[in-house]
């Protein structure tokens, strides 16, 4: 109502100045002249002056022709298909935008009594400020490139998409061309290429959180444009997640996903922090063995199956606390995306799946804090420039007082008990200049816990990585890395002096790789490159630790090898409909001595007693030497308006094996590189997917279904030793696995009340193959892997109240895990023993899990101290007591199953959050 | 209950004693699982082997094992040689032959009388290793009992030990009077049911390998652990040792033995596994358990006494569910199912008894006998 008040009350003046205009003539002939030229030829023949904005006309052309003739006449011819309007004011004429007159006003600004209540919450000046500056970065127009002399055909526009507050990178930005159908996604630096029409061309750029805004170009030939946005601190009426909106109908990908730390903000948490792998696990076809068990399983594979990327670095332990903690600091997290089959060639090294970290860069332009206090953790982030614009530095870290807690129990169990981790990164961002940055990033943890015994366990990890990004022209960019991972556990018993002793397990690894991306044109991509890593381990060595420790010294010899892989791959639009992405990955694998082989009798069992030679294989000279070819290919086709159906084949191997014969992921799991004797895994998946948006838009659906198979797959005999086994060949079993499964998910992006309903079917089997029946499980049939759950579903809600409530309900619900349990009880000499079901028959009960949470923000003062936040959140609302790990006892004469449930009461946590 | 708490330990530290622990009834009560458990052992020190044969039962099961007595039994040698070994009772099958020595190849051969046949692996008797001392630490938790061995030849690397504990205990109350033909009699001295032993093989399996230590020598590897309040410490306690040499296969087996009995199935736990023996049945494959084996045999006996402890083993272990009661004369006479502890005077006039349940003056109502074993002291 207000807007069109004021929009009459302009026109209406407007409208009377034109009455009262003084009459002077004027003369002209210009040709593709600035307004300069034309301002000043009529101020030159008449009295009158010029008002006007240099944005809005500087990269316009005028062309007139006038003999005697008032100045509207020659101005209106001037301004014949500008958006420029004029008004004339006796001498004096007022050269505008007629947009930018009308909208650059606020919307309240006459109603006096409105504005002063508002001014105690918004700054107005300052607010204005911002306004104006994005308005007037808005209505320039920018000119494009050099032209070639033919105004017609097509130009690239590229560039990078960066937070105005923070100048860092936002990844998924839409850039659509108004009015036609080109349209790109910005990528995981921010950059991104569109070829458009030459010509004058309007472009919106979207992205989660962050303001619309749009630019004005005059296209004359390939050029650069980046474009700052502005974060929404405004009431959002419309959708939040609207660039992703038909991402996943119209991207290549299969069975992919990305979250942004947005969404996973707003999901219940336990212990009180977001956590990364908690909401991966709520996605279809994600699963884990069970509450507080480190590792995902992801389609049937194995949690060492899993390439985990923090800002490209490899993570080895991705959990803190046997799983209750995610390893990745929530505050400095950026983006997650997650890969489960339609993997692109330039992913590498591990069977099943991708999961990609990335943290912030760190803000360029002023310096913040934020963090957050948990009944459990701490944790403080700070970033800010070094160099504004240019130079950012983030550093974050992040600590449990857990063991406190401990301590406070009254029980003397506990009390012998210690539990602790933290982990700190630091992040350096710097911008060279508008082609090339640079950032280095390193990441440091540490866990230690004791439980009821003297025995100390610690494992920590460290990375780091530095990459550089050029780019070498508006179609071409690379990006070089290098990046480094040590991880490593030690296992202190200090109880008995005779056996006192320190077991350690250590890897370290180098990676260096070069990336580049290349937009051919409109409708090709490629990309390609190179990746080396050096591993190093150390597979475990055990030092006595006390004058009378009778234990012997034994470390086991360092186990070296070297990993390349080359890669290229090209998306293709072949029609408007069709595209396709084809990649093919090389890797080679050599593991490299020094080392000792052990050659085995082939006619028997490897045992040691089978051993019948040891070949020495000298520095620098191969081990085992494995390569391949992975090919990636994804296809699209795009069925009518809002529906896509795709199709994906991708083959992986994986080169380093974790050696692991308990359930989840322990800290005392050692990891192998292939050699002579352990194949590398190799692994097959086609997947197919439909995906439709539904309601124009506000739901997504998408259905997918996927078959593996897995070769080379690790298993034990039974009884197997795995720590500090010299030649663990003997005790290695050759498993084949096959899984296939259908996920369903129905996603409402955005809106009041948005989540997702997820649905999945799966399957994982795995068989070992030996002639020799002791090596063999279950007779060498076909049996469900421990993390074989059937069917998952889950449901994901949230509710905005409004600006500052904000209410989240989540229900997951899965199939018990298969386990082994006792069958039968039997007596030899005198003592009962239990006798086991074939592996992995039966099941524990079904999973069922209600959480909720409940995000207070504080005010929305842009300018204050410090903007905060409450999260109430309960975990297991219904106080179910699911089953976690079953276990039998003997009791008296008889042998009793028992339940155990980690959480079997609601968990309410309260967090405090802090940005300043 | 130990292990549980441990297990639960392990998690619910983290999870502020967020966690329970419900019962589980596994799903199988209706298998048949009858399934036929050998053990054999030929005994090359004294050329005598013997194999017992029982039958598994449910785990809710709190019946006796079945024993298996009309099979026919025999362990065959290299030679071909087949010698029969005979029944004596309890399932128990045993022959002594000159053919039993240590260093031959020996496979077991049985028969049931459904007609299935079974056979083991062929074996070889292991020589054996002299246990050079059992040694006792008296620690402020309880007492480890520690095995030290070595071989001298250096051919034996794998030992397996399995224990055979007895112990004295007394019941709460000593019954000095007895019913004798409708009368309180006093009871004689060397008819006192209060005093009982009991023997026990352990359930605990230790076995030891001397891969890792120096000059093939095993020092002080603990083999029981005794809790510093354990009835079995109140009086006499004694524990023999026996030692068997083993083979990588026998190793294997006990120490899965070893493994999946202290271990049922947690999440960091390895994988609990039906463990196969080394006999099978003979054109099926129904399962088998139990594993056959032989060798040389040491054994070793020690005692520990409960004066000889420290102080704080030697308290009084008082039995909460055991009070004495008075009854007169005549209500003594009519108690049925109790025993008669004491009588009660006042003055020189008998005025009552003192009374007690049989659980709590006859100690053979705890599994023990009253004939003192041969080797006590």
């Amino acid at each position: 109502m207000l807007k069109n008040a004021l929009l009459t009350v302009i026109f209406a003046a407007t409208f009377t100045v034109c009455l009262s205009q003084s009459n002077s003539r004027i003369t002209l002939n210009l040709r593709e002249s600035s307004f300069e030229t034309l301002a000043l030829e009529i101020e030159k023949q008449s009295p009158f002056h010029f008002f006007y904005k240099k944005e809005w006309v500087d990269s316009l052309k005028f062309s007139v022709t006038a003999n005697n003739e008032e100045l509207e006449s020659v101005l209106t011819k001037a301004f014949n298909g500008t958006t420029l309007r004029f008004s004339i004011y006796k001498t004096s004429v007022f050269v505008t935008s007629e947009r930018s007159v009308f909208a650059s006003l606020p919307t309240d600004y006459f109603d006096t009594q409105k504005r002063a209540t508002q001014r105690i919450t918004f700054d107005y000046s300052d607010y204005e400020k911002q306004e104006k500056k994005q308005r007037s970065i808005e209505e320039k127009v920018y000119t494009i490139g050099i032209s070639d002399g033919n105004p017609n055909g097509n130009a690239t526009i590229s560039g990078s998409i960066t937070d105005m507050n923070s100048g860092e990178a936002i990844v998924g930005a839409s850039i659509v061309l108004d009015g036609g159908s080109n349209g790109t996604v910005s990528d995981i630096n921010g950059f991104y290429s569109l070829v458009i029409p030459k010509g004058k061309q309007s472009i919106t750029v979207r992205s989660v959180g962050m303001k619309t805004t749009k630019r004005k170009m005059s296209v004359l030939g390939n050029g650069k444009l980046s474009i700052e946005l502005e974060e929404d601190v405004k009431p959002l009426k419309e959708v939040v997640i609207e660039s992703d909106r038909d991402e996943k109908v119209m991207s290549l990908k299969v069975g992919s996903e990305k979250l942004d730390i947005k969404t996973m903000k707003q999901m219940p948490s336990v212990l009180g922090e977001v956590d990364v792998l908690k909401v991966v696990l709520t996605l279809p076809g994600v699963q884990s063995v069970g509450e507080g068990a480190s590792g995902i399983n992801v389609r049937g594979g194995a949690t060492n199956q899993n390439l985990i990327l923090f800002n490209d670095a490899v993570v080895y332990n991705s959990t803190h606390l046997f799983g209750f903690f995610s390893a990745f600091n929530p505050d400095i997290l950026k983006t997650v995306e997650l890969y489960k089959s339609g993997v692109n060639a330039e992913y590498g090294g591990r069977l099943s799946a991708v999961l990609d970290v990335a943290s912030r860069e760190g803000n360029l332009k002023k310096f913040t804090a934020s963090g957050g206090i948990s009944p459990i953790t701490g944790r403080i982030t700070l970033e800010g420039p070094i160099k504004k614009d240019q130079t950012s530095i983030l550093v974050s870290g992040r600590s449990t007082y857990s063991s406190w807690l401990l301590r406070q129990i009254d029980s003397r169990e506990f009390n012998k008990s210690t539990a602790s981790f933290y982990d700190a990164n630091i992040t350096l961002s710097h911008k060279i200049n508008d082609k090339s940055s640079i950032q280095l990033s390193g990441y440091t943890s540490r866990d230690q816990f004791k439980l009821n015994s003297d025995t100390l366990y610690s494992y920590g990890e460290t990375n780091a990585s530095l990459k550089f990004k050029r780019v070498f022209s508006n179609k071409l960019y690379g990006i070089f890395t290098g990046t480094y991972t040590d991880y490593g556990y030690e296992v202190g018993n200090e109880e008995i002096p005779q056996q006192a002793n320190n077991v350690r397990f250590g890897i370290q690894q180098v990676n260096g790789k070069a990336d580049f991306n290349y937009f051919m044109n409109q409708r090709q991509t490629l990309t390609a490159g190179l990746q080396v890593t050096h591993y190093r381990l150390e597979p475990g060595s055990r030092i006595p630790t006390h004058p009378e420790s009778i234990v012997t010294e034994k470390i086991l010899e360092q186990e070296q090898g070297h990993e390349s892989a080359v890669y290229v791959g090209e998306n293709y639009e072949i029609t408007p409909k069709l595209s396709v992405y084809g990649g093919i990955r090389y890797s080679f694998f050599q593991s490299l001595g020094p080392k000792d082989v052990y050659l085995y009798d082939s006619e028997v069992s490897r045992s040691q007693q089978s051993i019948f030679d040891t070949l020495r294989i000298s520095r620098g000279k191969p081990v085992a030497t494995y390569h391949g070819a992975e090919p990636r290919l994804s296809m699209r086709y795009i069925i009518g308006k809002n529906a896509s159906f795709k199709l994906s084949y991708n083959r992986m191997r994986q080169y380093i094996h974790m050696l692991s014969n308990t359930t989840a992921i322990a800290p005392t799991d050692i990891w192998k590189l292939s050699d002579r004797y352990i194949k590398p895994q190799v692994g097959d998946q086609i997947a197919g997917g439909y995906y439709q948006s539904l309601k124009g838009g506000s739901l997504d659906l998408s259905v997918e279904v996927y078959y593996k198979w897995m070769k080379n797959f690790l298993d034990y005999k039974d009884g197997a030793t795995l720590i500090l086994n010299e030649h663990i060949e003997t005790d290695a079993l050759n498993a084949k696995g096959k899984a296939y499964g259908l996920e369903l998910m129905l996603k409402k992006p955005a809106g009041k009340l948005n989540g997702w309903i997820s649905y999945a079917y799966s399957r994982t089997f795995l068989r070992t193959v030996s002639l020799n029946p002791v090596e063999t499980v279950n007779d060498g049939k076909y049996y469900p892997s421990n993390y074989d759950k059937p069917h998952a579903a889950n449901f994901i809600s949230n509710y905005k109240f409004n600006r500052r409530f904000n209410f989240s309900l989540n229900f997951t619900y899965s199939t018990g895990r298969p386990i082994t349990i006792p069958l039968a009880k039997y007596s030899i000499n005198g003592i009962e023993r239990t006798y086991y079901s074939a592996r992995n028959e039966f099941r524990i009960p079904d999973y069922f899990r209600t959480d909720l949470s409940i995000n207070i923000e504080g005010n929305h003062k842009i300018k204050k101290l410090a903007h905060s936040s409450w999260t109430l959140a309960v975990y297991n609302l219904t106080g179910r007591a699911n089953v976690y790990s079953v276990f039998f006892i003997n009791e008296g004469q008889e042998i009793k199953g028992y339940k155990l449930s980690v959480f079997a009461k609601p968990i309410p946590t309260i967090t405090y959050n802090f940005r300043f | 209950m130990k292990a549980c708490i441990n297990k639960i330990s392990y998690i619910a530290t983290l999870l502020f004693l967020s966690a329970c622990i419900e019962p589980f009834d596994p799903p199988v009560q209706n298998k048949d699982v009858g399934f036929l458990v050998v053990d054999g052992y030929v005994n090359s020190s004294n050329h005598t082997a013997t194999v017992r044969l029982t039958r598994a039962i449910p785990l809710s099961s709190t019946s006796d094992y079945p024993v298996v007595a009309t099979a026919h039994v025999s362990i065959e040698n290299a030679e071909g040689v087949k010698i029969p070994l005979i029944h004596n009772g309890d399932g128990l099958y045993s022959s002594t032959s000159p053919l039993f020595v240590t260093g031959k190849e020996y496979r077991l051969l049985i028969q049931t009388t459904d007609g299935k046949q079974f056979q083991s692996v062929v074996i070889t008797t292991k020589p054996g290793a002299s246990i050079d001392s059992v040694t006792t630490d008296v620690e402020e938790e309880g007492i480890n009992v520690r095995l030290s061995t070595h071989d001298p030849s250096g051919s034996i690397t794998y030992y397996r030990c399995d224990l055979v504990e007895t112990w004295e205990y007394h019941s709460a109350y000593s019954s000095n009077f007895e019913f004798i033909n409708g009368r309180l009699e006093l009871r004689k001295f060397d008819e006192r049911i209060n005093v009982c032993y009991k023997t026990e093989a352990s359930s605990a399996i230790a076995t030891a390998s001397t891969l890792d230590i120096e000059d093939n020598r095993i020092s002080g590897h603990p083999v029981i652990f005794l809790e510093k309040l354990s009835a079995k410490l109140e009086y006499i306690y004694s524990v023999e040792v026996s030692q068997y040499s083993l083979d990588k296969a026998g190793y294997d087996y006990w120490e899965q033995m070893r493994v999946s009995s202290q271990t049922l199935g947690g999440l960091f736990d390895p994988q609990p596994a039906r463990i196969k023996g080394n006999i099978s049945a003979i054109g099926s494959d129904e399962p088998v358990i139990g594993f056959f084996d032989g060798g040389e045999v040491s054994r070793r006996r020690i005692f520990i006494r409960n004066r000889e402890l420290p102080p704080e083993y030697q308290r009084y272990r008082p039995d909460p569910n055991c009070e004495e009661l008075f009854a007169d004369p005549v209500e003594a006479l009519r108690l049925n199912g109790q025993l008669i502890t004491s009588a009660v005077y006042e003055g020189i006039a008998l005025i009552g008894y003192q009374y007690t349940t049989i659980e709590c003056a006859d100690c053979r109502t705890k599994g023990g006998v009253l004939a003192k074993p041969s080797f006590w002291p």
